[in-house]
Protein backbone atom coordinates (compact mmCIF):
# COMPACT_ATOMS: atom_id res chain seq x y z
CA UNK A 1 0.00 0.00 0.00
CA UNK A 2 1.66 3.19 -1.30
CA UNK A 3 0.50 6.50 0.00
CA UNK A 4 -1.28 6.75 -3.35
CA UNK A 5 -3.22 4.28 -3.47
CA UNK A 6 -4.08 5.11 0.43
CA UNK A 7 -4.93 8.54 -1.03
CA UNK A 8 -6.99 7.26 -4.01
CA UNK A 9 -9.18 4.54 -1.27
CA UNK A 10 -9.87 7.26 1.21
CA UNK A 11 -10.78 10.04 -1.74
CA UNK A 12 -13.42 7.28 -3.26
CA UNK A 13 -14.63 6.77 0.62
CA UNK A 14 -15.11 10.61 0.91
CA UNK A 15 -16.77 10.85 -2.51
CA UNK A 16 -19.13 8.12 -1.11
CA UNK A 17 -20.22 10.00 1.54
CA UNK A 18 -20.41 12.95 -0.41
CA UNK A 19 -23.02 10.72 -2.54
CA UNK A 20 -25.18 9.62 0.81
CA UNK A 21 -25.32 13.85 1.63
CA UNK A 22 -26.46 14.45 -2.05
CA UNK A 23 -28.97 11.25 -1.74
CA UNK A 24 -30.53 13.38 1.25
CA UNK A 25 -31.96 16.07 -1.17
CA UNK A 26 -33.03 13.12 -3.05
CA UNK A 27 -35.52 12.16 -0.40
CA UNK A 28 -36.56 15.16 1.26
CA UNK A 29 -36.63 17.22 -1.96
CA UNK A 30 -39.85 19.11 -2.35
CA UNK A 31 -40.10 18.86 -6.12
CA UNK A 32 -39.98 16.04 -8.60
CA UNK A 33 -37.20 18.41 -10.19
CA UNK A 34 -35.32 18.38 -6.93
CA UNK A 35 -35.35 15.05 -6.29
CA UNK A 36 -33.82 14.59 -10.30
CA UNK A 37 -30.78 16.91 -10.05
CA UNK A 38 -30.24 15.31 -7.09
CA UNK A 39 -30.24 11.58 -8.60
CA UNK A 40 -27.89 13.56 -11.33
CA UNK A 41 -25.77 14.46 -9.41
CA UNK A 42 -25.64 11.16 -7.02
CA UNK A 43 -24.67 9.60 -10.49
CA UNK A 44 -22.10 11.66 -11.46
CA UNK A 45 -20.58 11.10 -7.86
CA UNK A 46 -21.00 7.29 -8.93
CA UNK A 47 -18.87 7.69 -12.23
CA UNK A 48 -15.66 9.27 -10.08
CA UNK A 49 -15.98 6.84 -7.29
CA UNK A 50 -15.62 3.76 -10.41
CA UNK A 51 -12.65 5.52 -11.96
CA UNK A 52 -11.23 5.91 -8.51
CA UNK A 53 -11.65 2.52 -7.07
CA UNK A 54 -9.98 1.56 -10.49
CA UNK A 55 -7.22 3.78 -10.22
CA UNK A 56 -6.63 2.26 -6.52
CA UNK A 57 -6.85 -1.10 -7.49
CA UNK A 58 -4.95 -1.09 -11.09
CA UNK A 59 -7.61 -1.81 -13.01
CA UNK A 60 -8.06 -0.30 -16.31
CA UNK A 61 -11.09 -1.84 -16.76
CA UNK A 62 -12.92 0.01 -14.56
CA UNK A 63 -12.75 3.24 -16.81
CA UNK A 64 -14.93 1.29 -19.14
CA UNK A 65 -17.89 0.71 -16.52
CA UNK A 66 -17.73 4.75 -15.51
CA UNK A 67 -18.14 5.45 -19.52
CA UNK A 68 -21.25 3.66 -19.99
CA UNK A 69 -22.66 5.22 -16.27
CA UNK A 70 -22.00 8.28 -17.55
CA UNK A 71 -23.97 7.70 -20.42
CA UNK A 72 -26.87 6.16 -18.77
CA UNK A 73 -27.06 8.76 -16.29
CA UNK A 74 -27.30 11.55 -18.80
CA UNK A 75 -29.97 9.85 -20.54
CA UNK A 76 -32.18 9.17 -17.09
CA UNK A 77 -31.70 12.73 -16.74
CA UNK A 78 -33.20 13.94 -20.08
CA UNK A 79 -36.25 11.03 -20.19
CA UNK A 80 -36.96 12.27 -16.96
CA UNK A 81 -37.03 15.53 -17.59
CA UNK A 82 -38.95 14.87 -20.49
CA UNK A 83 -41.42 13.02 -19.16
CA UNK A 84 -42.05 15.55 -16.30
CA UNK A 85 -43.90 17.91 -18.69
CA UNK A 86 -46.26 17.06 -21.08
CA UNK A 87 -45.20 18.63 -24.20
CA UNK A 88 -41.71 17.08 -23.81
CA UNK A 89 -39.81 19.63 -25.35
CA UNK A 90 -37.11 20.82 -23.05
CA UNK A 91 -33.90 20.96 -24.96
CA UNK B 1 4.93 6.35 -9.88
CA UNK B 2 7.19 9.67 -8.77
CA UNK B 3 6.91 11.88 -5.36
CA UNK B 4 5.84 14.89 -7.66
CA UNK B 5 2.81 12.28 -9.13
CA UNK B 6 1.71 11.26 -5.93
CA UNK B 7 1.65 15.08 -5.33
CA UNK B 8 -0.11 15.90 -7.85
CA UNK B 9 -2.97 13.07 -7.27
CA UNK B 10 -3.05 14.45 -3.89
CA UNK B 11 -3.31 17.99 -4.27
CA UNK B 12 -5.91 17.79 -7.48
CA UNK B 13 -8.04 14.98 -5.74
CA UNK B 14 -8.19 17.03 -2.54
CA UNK B 15 -9.55 20.43 -4.83
CA UNK B 16 -12.05 17.75 -6.40
CA UNK B 17 -13.29 16.58 -2.99
CA UNK B 18 -13.42 20.44 -2.04
CA UNK B 19 -15.60 21.16 -4.85
CA UNK B 20 -18.00 18.80 -4.25
CA UNK B 21 -18.51 19.55 -1.14
CA UNK B 22 -19.44 22.81 -1.68
CA UNK B 23 -21.28 21.82 -3.82
CA UNK B 24 -23.29 18.87 -1.30
CA UNK B 25 -23.62 22.42 1.20
CA UNK B 26 -25.23 24.82 -1.93
CA UNK B 27 -28.03 21.38 -2.45
CA UNK B 28 -28.96 21.75 1.10
CA UNK B 29 -28.67 24.89 1.68
CA UNK B 30 -29.98 27.30 -1.64
CA UNK B 31 -33.96 27.77 -1.48
CA UNK B 32 -35.66 26.58 -4.70
CA UNK B 33 -34.94 23.86 -7.42
CA UNK B 34 -33.33 26.46 -10.03
CA UNK B 35 -30.34 27.52 -7.68
CA UNK B 36 -29.85 23.50 -6.43
CA UNK B 37 -29.52 23.02 -10.12
CA UNK B 38 -27.06 25.52 -10.43
CA UNK B 39 -24.83 24.47 -7.73
CA UNK B 40 -24.74 20.87 -9.13
CA UNK B 41 -24.59 21.68 -12.33
CA UNK B 42 -21.29 23.72 -12.03
CA UNK B 43 -19.58 23.02 -9.13
CA UNK B 44 -20.05 19.49 -8.92
CA UNK B 45 -19.23 19.29 -12.33
CA UNK B 46 -15.81 20.73 -12.07
CA UNK B 47 -15.16 18.70 -8.44
CA UNK B 48 -15.50 15.62 -10.84
CA UNK B 49 -13.39 16.47 -13.50
CA UNK B 50 -10.35 17.26 -11.13
CA UNK B 51 -11.31 14.39 -9.41
CA UNK B 52 -11.32 12.06 -12.65
CA UNK B 53 -7.98 14.08 -13.95
CA UNK B 54 -6.47 12.62 -10.66
CA UNK B 55 -7.34 9.20 -11.66
CA UNK B 56 -5.87 9.71 -14.70
CA UNK B 57 -2.61 10.83 -13.30
CA UNK B 58 -2.58 7.55 -11.11
CA UNK B 59 -2.88 5.53 -13.96
CA UNK B 60 -0.34 6.96 -15.97
CA UNK B 61 -0.98 5.02 -19.05
CA UNK B 62 -1.80 6.31 -22.68
CA UNK B 63 -4.90 4.61 -23.24
CA UNK B 64 -6.70 4.97 -20.10
CA UNK B 65 -5.40 8.28 -20.37
CA UNK B 66 -7.50 8.64 -23.52
CA UNK B 67 -10.28 7.21 -22.40
CA UNK B 68 -10.24 9.37 -19.18
CA UNK B 69 -9.88 12.15 -21.54
CA UNK B 70 -13.05 10.92 -23.17
CA UNK B 71 -15.23 10.53 -20.19
CA UNK B 72 -13.78 13.92 -18.64
CA UNK B 73 -15.19 15.68 -21.91
CA UNK B 74 -18.48 13.87 -22.08
CA UNK B 75 -18.98 14.70 -18.34
CA UNK B 76 -18.11 18.63 -19.32
CA UNK B 77 -20.85 18.13 -21.95
CA UNK B 78 -23.69 16.20 -20.55
CA UNK B 79 -23.55 17.28 -16.64
CA UNK B 80 -24.84 21.37 -17.29
CA UNK B 81 -26.82 19.91 -20.27
CA UNK B 82 -28.85 17.56 -17.90
CA UNK B 83 -29.36 19.94 -15.68
CA UNK B 84 -30.67 22.30 -18.09
CA UNK B 85 -33.32 20.15 -18.95
CA UNK B 86 -34.53 19.51 -16.03
CA UNK B 87 -34.77 23.17 -15.30
CA UNK B 88 -36.46 23.46 -17.85
CA UNK B 89 -39.14 20.90 -17.03
CA UNK B 90 -39.23 22.52 -14.08
CA UNK B 91 -40.41 26.10 -15.86
CA UNK B 92 -42.54 24.17 -17.83
CA UNK B 93 -44.46 23.29 -15.31
CA UNK B 94 -44.77 26.66 -13.42
CA UNK B 95 -42.25 26.25 -10.41
CA UNK B 96 -41.70 29.58 -9.81
CA UNK B 97 -38.26 30.90 -8.79
CA UNK B 98 -37.95 32.20 -5.84
CA UNK B 99 -36.88 35.79 -5.20
CA UNK B 100 -36.36 38.02 -1.67
CA UNK B 101 -39.59 39.89 -1.90
CA UNK B 102 -42.08 36.61 -2.58
CA UNK B 103 -40.34 34.29 0.13
CA UNK B 104 -44.46 33.10 0.80
CA UNK B 105 -44.21 29.92 1.75
CA UNK B 106 -43.95 29.54 5.56
CA UNK B 107 -41.91 26.09 5.63
CA UNK B 108 -38.78 28.11 5.21
CA UNK B 109 -37.57 25.74 2.82
CA UNK B 110 -38.21 28.18 -0.23
CA UNK B 111 -39.95 26.45 -2.81
CA UNK B 112 -42.89 28.11 -3.51
CA UNK B 113 -45.19 25.83 -6.06
CA UNK B 114 -47.96 27.69 -6.46
CA UNK B 115 -48.26 27.42 -10.61
CA UNK B 116 -51.44 29.06 -11.76
CA UNK B 117 -52.29 27.33 -14.67
CA UNK B 118 -52.64 30.67 -17.20
CA UNK B 119 -49.21 31.81 -15.85
CA UNK B 120 -47.51 28.54 -16.62
CA UNK B 121 -48.98 28.59 -20.01
CA UNK B 122 -48.38 32.21 -20.49
CA UNK B 123 -44.08 31.71 -19.36
CA UNK B 124 -43.84 28.64 -21.73
CA UNK B 125 -45.31 30.81 -24.85
CA UNK B 126 -42.82 33.37 -24.01
CA UNK B 127 -40.00 30.35 -23.74
CA UNK B 128 -41.11 29.26 -26.99
CA UNK B 129 -40.28 31.84 -28.72
CA UNK B 130 -36.85 31.64 -28.23
CA UNK B 131 -36.54 28.07 -29.35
Amino acid sequence: MTLMVDALIIGAAVFVALGLGILGRAVLGPTVQDRVVAVNAVGTVTVVVIVLAGAALGEPGFVDVALVYALLNFLVSIGLSKMLVERGRVI
Amino acid sequence: MTAVGTIAVLGILMTGVAFTAVAVVGLFRLPDVYTRAHATSKSETLGALLALTAAAVAFGGVTTTVKIAALTLFLLVTSPTAAHAIVRSADDQGITPWTRNHADDASGDGVSTGPEPDEGSDRAGTWGEWT
